[in-house]
């Protein structure tokens, strides 16, 4: 089991949330409205927040430990500018969790080669596909995403959620974009008033409109000055 | 009401031009013999201070993030903003002079710390760790309001950074900040007067410089060392800032 989580209950001032079972193995999707708790609900299994119950990364009790030896890898809403040059921070990143060998695959496979020499001036999505590339490099259990493409535009929300489809790994996703929720997710829950109400693999089929959505923006872009990602990443 | 925006920032920089700068060159003079010691003395210490300031000041904001007591902990770093700085110097002094107090007093195990008095009062360490004390309060409040926007501790904890390498990837990460952080906090120095001028008036920076000027020579020779150091600080704060932000 990637991510388990059990009787976990966590507050954030009068606010509290309780989950009673959720486990992670594939995409799952938390999607609820603002106030709902999934922010909280995530701070709690990355250990950010104090919290009562048990938390499972890859088979081991990580409740009581810090959020750098969990293994759950959490990428923000507002991305976070790499501290050095990309290179330096995914080489700097892969020698924490074992060699340097992998970059280059990681690199590749989402599309940032160009972004290596670079620091500044990096777009959001850029900077996000940085982020996610140094979390895939520390080889986390699963991934916690907190609304990942919320300050991206949607060419870029579509390869960042193309990407996660893709990645093959657990994945706590966050958003509070029920279309988003239904593209991407396995498994969808929904939270309310600090507590998940119900999940399901049951959904529509929406990738029609995503492709509607695309063939409409790419009109756009032809217009537009593109800020999308980059080219490589829309084919992992 | 872009007129009234432009309207009031204009009169501001106006009001500051002319109050500040226009109207005191009336009385220039050439500025007393010192001018350059104290502002190298200034710009050293003042420059380390804030140096030191920044780890400091960005653990106290991710501390004061974990809210609790945490975040009342964290509020003493903004004495030496609320307190005026003629305070902080007293309290300083107070401060190194009690061990002698109690040495005198027949408490013998303070005796050997008695000797710290001799090694900050009205010494180099003494205008740093004022200078320290009183960056504090900017480090902090500028890594404080960075952090509200960005989180980027849960991100790169996640990634398994801890200790040092935390916050000097937070440092790093958050760049904007940290200059703002170590460009103000360095400006500030230069101005220190009342903590100085009771804890550490030797060596002799800018504020205990300009201060002896108008004391001993008058009011135009302490315009001109005046004009003279806002002239050097900004010109300086600028280059750094453009130079770390590129």
């Amino acid at each position: 089991m990637a991510l388990e989580v059990r009787g976990l209950r966590a507050r954030r001032g009068d606010f509290e949330i309780y989950v009673d079972s959720l486990s992670v193995n594939s995409v799952v999707v938390i999607v609820g409205r603002n106030g709902a708790g999934k922010t909280t609900l995530l701070d709690a299994i990355a250990g950010l927040i104090e919290a009562s119950g048990v938390v499972e990364a890859c088979g081991r009790d990580v409740s009581a430990l810090p959020p750098e030896r969990r293994g759950l890898a959490y990428i923000q809403s507002v991305p976070v500018d790499p501290p050095s040059r990309v290179d330096k921070f995914l080489r700097r990143v892969a020698r924490m969790h074992g060699s340097e060998r992998e970059v280059d695959e990681v690199v590749d496979a989402l599309g940032i080669r160009p972004l290596l020499g670079r620091r500044d001036g990096l777009s959001t999505g850029q900077k996000q596909l940085v982020n996610l590339a140094a979390a895939l490099l520390a080889k986390p259990c699963a991934f916690l995403m907190d609304e990942p493409t919320s300050h991206l535009d949607w060419a870029n929300k579509k390869v960042f959620s193309d990407l996660v489809k893709r990645l093959g790994r657990p994945v706590l996703y966050v958003t509070h974009d029920p279309l988003e929720a239904l593209y991407i997710a396995d498994l969808i829950c929904l939270m309310e008033s600090g507590r998940i109400r119900r999940c399901t693999a049951e959904r529509p089929d929406v990738g029609a409109a995503y492709e509607a959505a695309e063939a409409l923006m790419s009109s756009y872009e032809q217009v537009g000055s593109s800020s999308a990602i980059t080219p490589a990443a829309r084919n992992v | 009401m872009d007129r009234l925006i432009l309207s009031l920032a204009s009169s501001a920089a106006v009001a500051l031009l002319f109050l500040l700068i226009l109207l005191p060159a009336y009385f220039v003079e050439a500025p007393p013999p010192g001018l350059l010691n104290a502002f190298a003395i200034t710009a050293a210490l003042g420059g380390l201070a804030a140096l030191l300031s920044l780890p400091v000041g960005l653990a106290t904001a991710l501390a004061a993030r974990r809210g609790g007591v945490w975040s009342a902990v964290a509020q003493i770093l903004y004495v030496p903003a609320i307190v005026p700085p003629t305070s902080v110097g007293v309290l300083l002094l107070a401060s190194f002079s009690l061990p002698r107090a109690l040495c005198a007093g027949g408490i013998p195990v303070a005796c050997p710390l008695s000797q710290f008095y001799d090694y900050f009062v009205n010494r180099p360490l003494g205008v740093l760790l004022a200078m320290f004390v009183m960056a504090l309060p900017v480090s902090f409040s500028i890594y404080d309001g960075a952090l509200k926007e960005e989180r980027a501790e849960a991100y790169l904890r996640s990634l398994g950074f801890s200790g040092f390498a935390l916050i000097g990837s937070l440092m790093s990460s958050l760049r904007p900040a940290t200059v703002s952080a170590l460009v103000f906090s360095w400006i500030r120095s230069f101005g220190e007067l009342g903590a100085l001028l009771i804890f550490a008036s030797y060596p002799v920076t800018t504020s205990i410089y300009i201060y002896n000027a108008w004391l001993i020579y008058g009011v135009g020779p302490a315009v001109g060392a005046s004009l003279a150091v806002m002239a050097a600080v900004l010109a300086i704060a600028y280059a750094v800032r453009a130079w770390l932000s590129r």
